[in-house]
């Protein structure tokens, strides 16, 4: 360091000064380490005040100077007081990092808008049930409202399909779907390659047969090769000339290929399967275009009242319907928890600056003595943020980094746009952001002090019992923290019960050792009796395998996301109206279904051959089985309705015969109370894709191999779609309660380490301010509790203080997690009765340390210390 | 030990120049000195102390050398000037002056 000669001067004498004042301590006892250390203490760094003086005001070179030797301070600071400087920087890395994970992903999820041309004009249009729930659209129906609307610039349709991709590597089936000509238009997609399809190939009868592909698929599989425009693939055995390459991997992560709609206005109006979305015309708005799709809605049900009797209509925005409310909610939830921790950080932090302060008092009303004036100090402590603010919003990067990296590996599969979260600029924007306000606002509270000139006083008065405003100050962060982690682990503590509820929800059906997959056999290449055939030797092949016990079929796998519905009377009491008819759920199985899922058989008897043949001429009154909810929905009085009938409102009011009835199976969602159930005979007539549900002794996984390889020997066309453990799929059906819990487990652990370093810095500060009287205490031969207690008491009573309230906001909070919640009540009393005990455990342990050295103390330093 | 006593503020000058007015200390000492014969209650802030050396310095009040201590350690040694030893006696007049009229003001008796 150079010097000028007066300043070298002025070190000088503060050195030899420091040496006369250790040989003093030394002489007074101190072993010679001690009292170098005290003597330190007691007078601050000398080399820093070398540099105090009067600065010489207007010189550039003066103030970088002047910013060199603050920043160098700040750091020699940290690092000398290293358990401070750590807790303080981890404590803002948590709240910074939380911060930036979860907008990281809630901007990519919820926030960013959709990939799509004026996304905000763009709406989802559903058909609604007399009973006011939102359904999907038949064809015929989706014909009408397009022929028929005036609010859209043009209305579009989305059909699911898997078909099976043969021609291109191994025959593969792939997430496909079929769409109007019009439905890249109305997003304003604009094709990579060739072109999306025209009128003519969205007719039914037209010429269908072409394909496009989406851009990962096209990079994938065709290494993004241009010439593939032209070229012809084949699906579900159907050649289709690919006309073009569209980047829809954003909005649908996973479908490779899209072919035409061309609706059918001849099949079942009631036949509910499209998703329609639509461009609001200029100048229209959203409720104009839904009383638009009413009237139409209405006119349909006058027109077709078999079919449409009392349905309407629903428009709502496409952001709703793709990001969905359970989304919104989520995100709305995680952010609020963020906030609330970035409050917790600004608290903390603002705590231990306090602190730090208090530890230096001396050295400061040195500093000030010498002539460092407010501004200069408030740029020292503007510096100490900055720099505070930097290496937290560094550190908290790298934990960004890894942190979105595992939450796209363990969030569920089902959240499009997971995978675009991203460490990108404005989550970079958001972390500094985030780390600079804390820092802001934690320094403001020293600062005001500062400004206000009684920093000092604060500090040095804080020994005697007087109320000032930085211990209120205090106090009130300490408290407001407590309140913050009891309401974060609230809400933990609540989903973490729920989950466990989900755990233990009786299914009503055997899980394990069952194995499913699906086959495709498309309409174009089998008929009824090849379907049958194939079916039967499939069947008799796998039953073959060793372990296997059953072999099933069904429309609809358990967990499965097509859940069907339609609507059922007794036919001795059968409604004019279908409002009156009962909402059902339905199946068409095998009769080894109920054996491969271990549904119990309550009486009457499963499906044999005999039926399936009778389903399938179509006979009066073809066999059904109901499950018990049914039962009793029809008949409660206990009268057994083996051998009754009742009517099946679709298609077209058939009556059918139940020959059994079996246990109520939760195999939709299960979280959800399911709907009464009625099966049908499995046939073979009308179904693209079963799903084969196979049981076997042993483990389910070890059979795939054995399963895979049997498909393709049938038919080295058709291969197994998918085989899946249930087990698998039920884990996967709470994948989103358990992702929710998981998160804000998390966040609880976060808070209650925030709310832990919390209270210790508040007492580590009320130690170091009462040294003096601890010393005096323990002099006098005070019993070491009682000391424990006198420290203890403030920390708790401020826990105690900050618990009662963050109750108070739980309970009016926690109402947002209802909704989320299975089978526990949002005000679960043992949840409410825990979670304070927990924080008060945590409250007494991290107020107990400083206690606990309070009492180490050695007296005579204690009272020297003054 | 709680009869501790706060420097009156602006009486910091006149303490240190009558330290040096019989023999040169170095600071320390002169921080000691005070101490020592105010039976530890009045205690001189190293901070305050320094600046306000070299100020009497540059006033001319005090003068400086390097000395070495008994104990061999180079340290800054001050002494009192003539002109400090002029201003001292004026400061001190100042003070004898007005600490008596302090204390005429609490003793006084009758109405007040």
């Amino acid at each position: 360091m150079n010097l000028d000669p007066k300043r070298r001067r002025l070190r000088e004498e503060m050195e030899h000064h420091i040496v006369e004042l250790k040989d003093q301590l030394e002489r007074e006892g101190l072993d010679p380490h001690e009292a170098r250390d005290e003597a330190l203490r007691r007078f601050g760094d000398p080399e820093r005040f070398a540099g105090e003086g009067d600065p010489e005001p207007g010189r550039l070179g003066a103030f970088v100077d002047r910013l060199r030797a603050d920043v160098r301070f700040a750091l020699r600071r940290m690092v000398r007081d290293p358990f401070m400087s750590t807790l303080t920087l981890a404590t803002l890395v948590i709240g910074v990092a939380a911060t930036a994970i979860v907008f990281s992903v809630v901007h990519a999820v919820v926030l960013r808008p959709l990939p799509f041309e004026e996304p905000g004009r763009v709406v989802h249009v559903s058909q609604t049930s007399p009973q006011g729930r939102s359904y999907s659209i038949s064809e015929p129906n989706f014909v009408d409202f397009r022929a028929r609307q005036r609010s859209f610039t043009e209305m579009a349709a989305m059909g699911w399909d898997t078909p099976v991709l043969s021609g291109v590597g191994v025959a593969e089936s792939v997430e496909g779907r079929r769409v109007s000509h019009t439905f890249f238009p109305i997003l304003g997609i604009e094709p990579l390659e060739g072109r999306v399809f025209s009128a003519e190939e969205d007719r039914f009868g037209g010429a269908t047969d072409v394909a496009l592909l989406a851009e990962g698929a096209w990079r994938r599989r065709f290494g993004a090769d241009p010439s593939v425009v032209g070229r012809t693939i084949v699906l579900d055995g159907t050649p289709r000339r690919v006309v073009g390459v569209v980047p829809s991997d954003r909005a649908w992560p996973g479908v490779e290929v899209w072919t035409p709609l061309a609706p059918n206005p001849d099949v079942y109006r009631d036949d509910q399967r499209l998703e329609a979305i639509a461009r609001l015309a200029p100048g229209v708005t959203l409720e104009e275009a839904r009383s638009d799709m009413v009237a139409i809605a209405a006119r349909l049900s006058d027109e077709y009242p078999e079919s449409n009797d009392g349905w309407g209509a629903s428009v709502e925005s496409a952001r709703d319907w793709l990001v969905g409310e359970r989304l919104t909610r989520l995100g709305g939830l995680l952010t609020g928890a963020v906030g609330l921790f970035l409050l917790m950080a600004c608290a903390s932090v603002s705590n231990l600056m306090l602190v730090r302060a208090s530890v230096r008092t001396r050295e400061m009303s040195v500093r000030s003595a010498l002539g460092a004036g407010r501004p200069r100090l408030l740029g020292q402590l503007a510096v100490e943020g900055a720099l505070l603010a930097l290496l937290a919003g560094g550190a908290s990067l790298l934990v960004v980094g890894f942190g979105i990296d595992v939450i796209q590996r363990v969030g569920p599969d089902d959240i499009a746009r997971l995978g675009d979260a991203a460490l990108d600029a404005p989550v970079l924007g958001v972390a500094l952001g985030a780390a600079v306000l804390t820092v802001l606002l934690a320094g403001a509270a020293p600062a005001a002090l500062l400004a206000r000139g009684k920093l000092f006083d604060v500090l040095r008065n804080a020994s005697t019992a007087r109320y000032d405003a930085g211990r209120r100050l205090r106090d009130g962060l300490v408290v407001v923290q407590f309140a913050l982690a009891v309401t974060v682990v609230c809400g933990a503590g609540l989903l973490a019960r729920s989950f466990v509820e989900l755990q233990e929800v009786e299914l009503g059906f055997q899980t394990g050792g069952v194995v499913r997959f699906a086959v495709r056999l498309p309409q174009e290449r089998f008929n009824q009796g090849m379907r049958e055939e194939y079916l039967r030797g499939l069947r008799d092949e796998i039953r073959a395998l060793p372990g296997v016990t059953a072999v099933g079929a069904t429309t609809a796998p358990p967990f499965g996301q097509s859940r069907p519905s339609n609507f059922v009377a007794r036919s001795d009491r059968e409604p004019d109206r279908q409002q009156d008819f009962l909402p059902v759920s339905w199946r068409a199985v095998s009769g080894a279904y109920f054996e491969a899922t271990g549904i119990p058989l309550l009486s009457g008897r499963v499906f044999g051959a005999d039926d399936q043949a009778a389903a399938e001429r179509r006979v009066a009154n073809p066999p059904v089985i109901i499950d018990r909810a049914l039962a009793d929905a029809l008949w409660p009085d206990g009268e057994d309705p083996v051998g009754r009938l009742l009517t099946w409102f679709l298609p077209g009011g058939r009556q059918c015969e139940v020959v059994g009835v079996v246990g109520v199976a939760r195999d939709e969602r299960i979280d959800v109370e399911p709907r009464p159930r009625i099966y049908r005979p499995f046939t073979y007539t009308t179904w693209d894709q079963p799903t084969v549900l196979v049981r076997v002794q042993g483990d389910p996984e070890a059979l795939v191999p054995a399963l895979r390889s049997v498909v393709l020997d049938a038919d080295p066309t058709i291969p197994a779609i998918e085989p899946t453990a249930l087990t698998r799929d039920m884990r996967d059906t709470v994948a989103w309660p358990r992702f929710s819990m998981q998160v804000l487990t998390l966040f609880g652990v976060v808070a209650l380490i925030l709310a832990a370093m919390g209270i210790y810095g508040v007492t580590a500060f009320s130690v170091a301010q009462r040294r003096r009287e601890i010393g005096v205490r323990v002099a006098l031969g005070a019993e070491p509790a009682e000391v424990r207690r006198l420290v203890l008491r403030r920390g708790m009573r401020l826990a105690a203080a900050g618990i009662a309230l963050g109750v108070a906001a739980s309970l009016l909070l926690t109402g947002f997690l209802e909704s989320l919640l299975y089978g526990v009540s949002a005000t679960d009393p043992a949840t409410f009765a825990s979670v304070p005990l927990l924080l008060g455990a945590v409250a007494a342990l991290a107020a107990w340390v400083p206690a606990h050295r309070a009492l180490s103390l050695d007296p005579r330093e204690a009272l020297r210390s003054e | 030990m709680d009869e501790r006593v706060e420097l009156v503020p602006g009486t910091l000058d006149m303490l240190v120049m009558k330290a040096v007015s019989a023999e040169a200390l170095h600071g320390f000492g002169i921080a000691r000195w005070i101490e020592r014969v105010t039976g530890d209650r009045l205690t001189v802030e190293e901070g305050a102390l320094y600046p306000a050396l070299h100020r009497l310095e540059k006033r001319a009040w005090l003068s400086s050398e390097w000395r070495r201590t008994p104990r061999g350690r180079r340290a800054r040694y001050y002494r009192l000037t003539p002109e400090g030893s002029h201003e001292l006696d004026t400061l001190r007049t100042r003070w004898e002056g007005s600490a008596w009229a302090v204390r005429q003001v609490l003793e006084a008796e009758g109405e007040a």
